[in-house]
């Protein structure tokens, strides 16, 4: 049994920082120390980095004692997803081809983060080039989920959700092709923004899909999100796709009182078990004391949303990876191998029929789905983690178990709306569950807006795994 | 569009597997393109982003 962490999220901790009750070196080095003992059973970090990061706690509190911090994220234990580009620092991907491989440029976020103070501990474990749900990898060893090591993490961003779940860091960045941010913060039982498409850049940030890849900020309370989200938010000229009306706004005052929260009546996944229902139901009757009305809604489009982006997904990722995969085929993993496969022999036609489409059918979705309520609340997945066991990895399940995990959460990267994933509660294991806030396109500070304050009802986020 | 049952750099089992998957992932993508009439609006996804963003 670890020590308790000094701090349950990044909110506390900036509050000690600002109060003097701690130093970014002490904060540090706790994380640290936390990290190196606990992840030999987790394997959340691919490589830890502390004299770097102490060097950047000693650059902060110096900051700090001359009255110029830099605001809430300044000394804060952080980590990045294995993917993200800093130059001169390793990026491994999760994968064998860029194991050692050094990027001579830095993502446009991590810059954003770290002039705001930031302190990177590492890199942090991911499924091989972001193509998966699970947090397994047979490169660098799976990822555990920090509830029940026997189970998986999620993923794709499976390091940064088990290592907020064991409070080895306090913030942290994670992508989103099909559900890898929401994935791994559902089944950690952390929280996570999925943005609009557009909002957050995605330059710097190894390719799956391109037209579906998001980056979004990962913590361990909603209230964290909000400064995260406000320093990756806006405009890049390096990402094409940003949008000029893409940054951070300051939250609606907006509660539950007289919101419209659809309930789907037509599940088109797995689930939810019987304990996420029965965790869902009582979220509802508690949004219903805070005013909110409840209504079963037949949510649209899902099944063309799953098979276009699909179609999409597929292809684009197979395009991302040609050089490579004719140089060497051998060198990916059995699930990206098939996957690569499969999208090679997707037709032109069905592509870009797919991508003419996902104007129509978005502006559809949002219509018939927004004209009757304000947000959806739908399952994360279908119940708690996935035993590693259940998951082989072979041809099969790829195409069954494991493409069903991230049914809830993929036709919202073709559709571009925004997510926030947050804890709803536990099942009959001890497994965290989480539900899914969808919001309307650039909605994403109303979605935090409630988040906050349905973490102001509960405690599902303040809960911590028994390490 | 070279079928998967002839790609060399995939083993017959992959082949096989992989041949089976585009045939579903191409049946179902087919099936929505087909099984609904949405407007030709000529509008792009990110036409759609750009009008709902705030101003």
């Amino acid at each position: 049994m670890s020590t308790p962490p000094p701090f349950l999220d990044m909110t506390e901790a900036a509050e000690a920082l600002a109060a003097r009750r701690v130093s970014a070196r002490e904060l540090a080095a706790l994380h640290l120390a936390r990290a190196a003992a606990l992840n030999p059973r987790i394997n959340a970090f691919v490589a830890m980095e502390p004299e770097a990061a102490l060097a950047a706690a000693d650059a902060s509190d110096a900051r700090r004692s001359r009255g110029a911090a830099l605001g809430p994220l300044d000394g804060i234990p952080f980590g990045y997803k294995d993917l993200f580009y800093r130059a001169g620092h390793v990026c491994g991907c999760g994968s064998r081809i860029r194991a050692e491989w050094v990027p001579d440029t830095t993502a446009t976020v991590v810059t954003r983060l770290e002039a705001l103070g930031v302190v990177p501990l590492g890199r942090l474990h991911m499924t091989e080039f972001a193509a998966g749900p699970t947090g397994l990898n047979e490169h660098i060893g799976h990822c555990r989920n920090p509830w029940n090591t026997e189970r998986i993490p999620g993923g794709s961003s499976s390091g940064s959700g088990a290592a907020l779940a064991a409070r080895m860091v306090l913030g942290a960045l994670g992508s989103d092709t099909g559900g890898s941010v929401r994935l791994p913060a559902a089944m950690s039982g952390v929280c996570a923004l999925f943005p609009t498409r557009g909002r957050i850049s995605r330059a710097g940030v190894a390719p799956l899909a391109p037209s579906m890849d998001t980056a979004g900020p990962m913590a361990s309370s909603v209230r964290d999100l909000v400064p995260l989200f406000a320093a990756m938010a806006g405009p890049d000229p390096l990402d094409g796709w940003t949008a000029p009306e893409g940054a951070a706004r300051p939250l609606p005052d907006a509660g539950f009182r007289g919101l419209r929260v659809g309930i789907a009546t037509n599940p088109w996944a797995p689930g939810p078990s019987p304990d996420l229902e029965r965790a869902i139901a009582e979220a509802c009757d508690a949004l219903r004391a805070e005013g909110a009305e409840i209504r079963p809604i037949a949510v649209p489009l899902m099944p063309e949303a799953l098979a276009l982006g699909a179609t999409i997904t597929r292809a684009e990722m197979s395009s991302a990876h040609a050089r490579w995969f004719e140089a060497d085929p051998t060198a990916y993993g059995r699930i990206l191998r098939f996957r690569l496969g499969v999208g090679m022999h997707v037709p032109a036609t069905h592509y870009i029929d797919a991508q003419s489409l996902r104007g129509p059918v978005s502006r559809r979705f949002a219509e018939e789905v927004f004209g009757q309520v304000d947000v959806l609340m739908l399952p994360g997945l279908g119940g708690g983690a996935p035993r590693i066991a259940d998951l082989e990895p072979n041809e099969e399940n790829i195409e069954t178990v494991w493409a069903q995990i991230g049914d809830w959460t993929r036709p919202f990267n073709y559709l571009g709306v925004p997510a926030l994933s947050v804890p709803c509660g536990f099942d009959a294991d001890g497994l965290p569950l989480g539900v899914q806030l969808i919001g309307r396109h650039f909605d994403d500070e109303r979605l935090l807006a409630l988040g906050l304050r349905w973490q102001a009802m509960t405690d599902w986020h303040r809960r911590l795994p028994p390490l | 569009m070279s079928a998967p049952a002839q790609d060399p750099r995939f083993s017959p089992a992959e082949q096989r597997a992989i041949a089976a998957a585009v045939a579903k992932l191409t049946a179902a993508s087919a099936a929505e393109r087909q099984g609904r009439r949405f407007e030709d609006d000529a509008a792009d996804f990110h036409a759609l982003l750009r009008a709902a963003a705030p101003r």
